[in-house]
């Protein structure tokens, strides 16, 4: 679909408007809804990334109306400040995700529940990654085991445990299934 | 061989596709990367295709080497989005031989794998999608947590990465006023319903795009059932819908959808908003069986006809209305030779 006004651009944006009581919709480019919306006094766009932005803070805080959650910080390997994420919504590099940990993952578990990722790994099954996350699965069975006094489940899950550490190890050496962490 | 297969519930399910979100440890996201980064994604990507010796089965896009009007057939296609081509210089794709898989590299996040089929193959698609992301993941560092899962530019979309959308066809329940409980419905249980061109645009030719995510805490396979199973219900529902409207009126619907019929194989000046409402008619005398058209030809047809692949026929830059008349005679042409025995047909019971 291509823009009214110009023709030329793709649209972007759906405009409905109402003027005198008169709905008027239009689907328009970025370029000409700046254009367009200076017919238009009551839209006001100038502060739209404003808007935005106390969409992604309150996501973030949960806090409603209140612009700053006071917390500051910058990833120092693409120094993405905290502030500047969140007017935009979008993170730097992976390491983000440890420089901005507390309200992402505030952010996470509102959007998702206690956030823990359930299903591929890269690499596959047979990747490192997918080996620890195997070991710190077993790891939490032991003890689980051992609290409840089932010695002999213990014993399997160490066992398990044992082989699989084994694994990860000839793995790291030979470089192997390395992907990450 | 059959030029037009049927894909499995094409009357309502026009295509279907997996997207997964990737990004490099090493490599800063794409909102922070300089020229020399974005030449180093594009080039491990490559690589790691060569390195699965699969270099004959897929073909690279450089954006910054392609036109405007071939990199916008590229978005017609659904092979990329309007966001990889509006960061030209850094966005790239990789596309397999059969248009099935696209990885679109240097969009919001470093990897976007997409498999992509027609019809109603969500399980199909994530296959390609999953064997793809196994290829592009091998021995490179995936930006990954064992608690978040792969983490992706926008932290809305951590954990799986993964979007499954289906594009549907409802004339039906749209012509009976229903769309707006579908939508309201899907959406209470975690469905995104738009209009074909994504947020807020209107549902031209009555198509609309089905979609869900993870995010955490499901598994992939989980998500995409889900999604499976919307699309399964949503088509017995437009089903119901069109035997309705066939009952309640027989006669004024075939009338209807055969003056769409006729408007596109007379036309002489076709604009693409009239176009896309005309053959949302066909579609539907074609999925009820009214002509005999297969309709994978005719969802190829829509695409043919989005403006750039329609200017990419022409020698010279088209205006407007040398566009509509183009539009109008390819339309005539395809559909003549697409709409067949009509005659005997309509003549027959046809529900």
């Amino acid at each position: 679909m291509m823009c009214d006004e110009c023709g030329v651009r793709p649209a972007t944006i759906h405009l409905t408007t109402f003027t005198d009581g008169e709905k008027q919709d239009k689907n328009l480019c970025a370029t000409c809804l700046t254009k367009y919306k200076m017919n238009l006094p009551t839209l006001d766009l100038t502060n739209l990334a404003g808007i935005l932005g106390g969409f992604i803070e309150k996501a973030l805080t949960g806090k409603k109306e209140e612009p700053d959650s006071g917390f500051t910080a910058t990833c120092e390997s693409c120094q993405m400040d905290y502030k500047q994420f969140k007017r935009n919504g979008m993170l730097g590099c992976a390491d983000c995700y440890k420089a901005f940990r507390e309200p992402i993952e505030d952010m996470l578990i509102r959007m998702h529940g206690n956030a823990q990722h359930v299903g591929r790994v890269p690499g596959g099954v047979n990747s490192q990654v997918s080996l620890k996350l195997q070991i710190d699965k077993l790891k939490q069975q032991l003890l689980r085991a051992v609290s409840e006094e089932e010695y002999e489940v213990a014993a399997s899950l160490r066992d398990q445990i044992r082989a699989l550490t084994n694994e990860l190890k000839v793995k790291a050496e030979i470089g192997e299934g390395a992907n990450n962490e | 061989m059959n030029k037009f297969p049927k894909a499995p519930e094409s009357d309502v399910v026009v295509s279907c596709r997996v997207r997964l979100a990737r990004n490099y440890q090493d490599i800063p996201f794409p909102q922070k990367m300089d020229e020399n980064h974005a030449k180093e994604t594009i080039r491990r990507a490559l690589k790691s295709i060569q390195t699965a010796n699969m270099q004959s089965l897929y073909r690279l896009f450089p954006m910054s080497d392609m036109s405007d009007t071939e990199r916008r057939i590229l978005v017609e296609k659904h092979l990329v989005s309007l966001d990889l081509i509006l960061n030209k210089d850094r966005g790239a794709a990789l596309i397999s031989t059969g248009e099935t898989v696209s990885i679109m590299i240097n969009e919001e996040d470093h990897l976007r794998i997409q498999g992509l089929l027609p019809g109603l193959q969500l399980e199909k698609a994530a296959q390609l999608a999953f064997h793809a992301d196994d290829i592009l993941s091998k021995n490179v560092p995936i930006a990954f947590d064992s608690k978040w899962g792969y983490l992706t530019a926008c932290p809305t979309n951590a954990g799986t990465g993964l979007r499954a959308s289906a594009l549907v066809h409802l004339p039906a329940i749209t012509l009976t006023k229903q769309m707006g409980a579908v939508i309201q419905a899907f959406g209470k249980i975690g469905f995104t319903v738009r209009g074909l061109y994504g947020e807020g645009s209107e549902a031209e030719g009555n198509l609309y795009q089905l979609s869900n995510q993870t995010g955490m805490g499901r598994p992939e396979e989980d998500v995409i059932r889900s999604l499976i199973d919307a699309c399964e219900q949503l088509t017995q529902q437009e089903r119901e819908a069109r035997k309705k409207l066939i009952e309640h009126d027989q006669d004024a619907f075939i009338d209807k959808m055969m003056r769409s019929v006729g408007i596109l194989l007379n036309a002489r000046l076709l604009d693409e908003k009239e176009f896309m409402r005309l053959l949302s008619d066909v579609r539907l005398a074609a999925g009820v069986g009214v002509i005999n058209a297969p309709i994978s030809a005719l969802d190829d047809l829509m695409t043919r006809m989005q403006p750039a692949s329609l200017s990419s026929l022409a020698e010279s830059p088209l205006s407007d209305r040398d566009r509509m008349l183009l539009r109008a005679s390819e339309v005539r042409n395809a559909l003549s030779s697409l709409i067949r025995d009509n005659d005997t047909l309509l003549s027959e019971e046809i529900n």
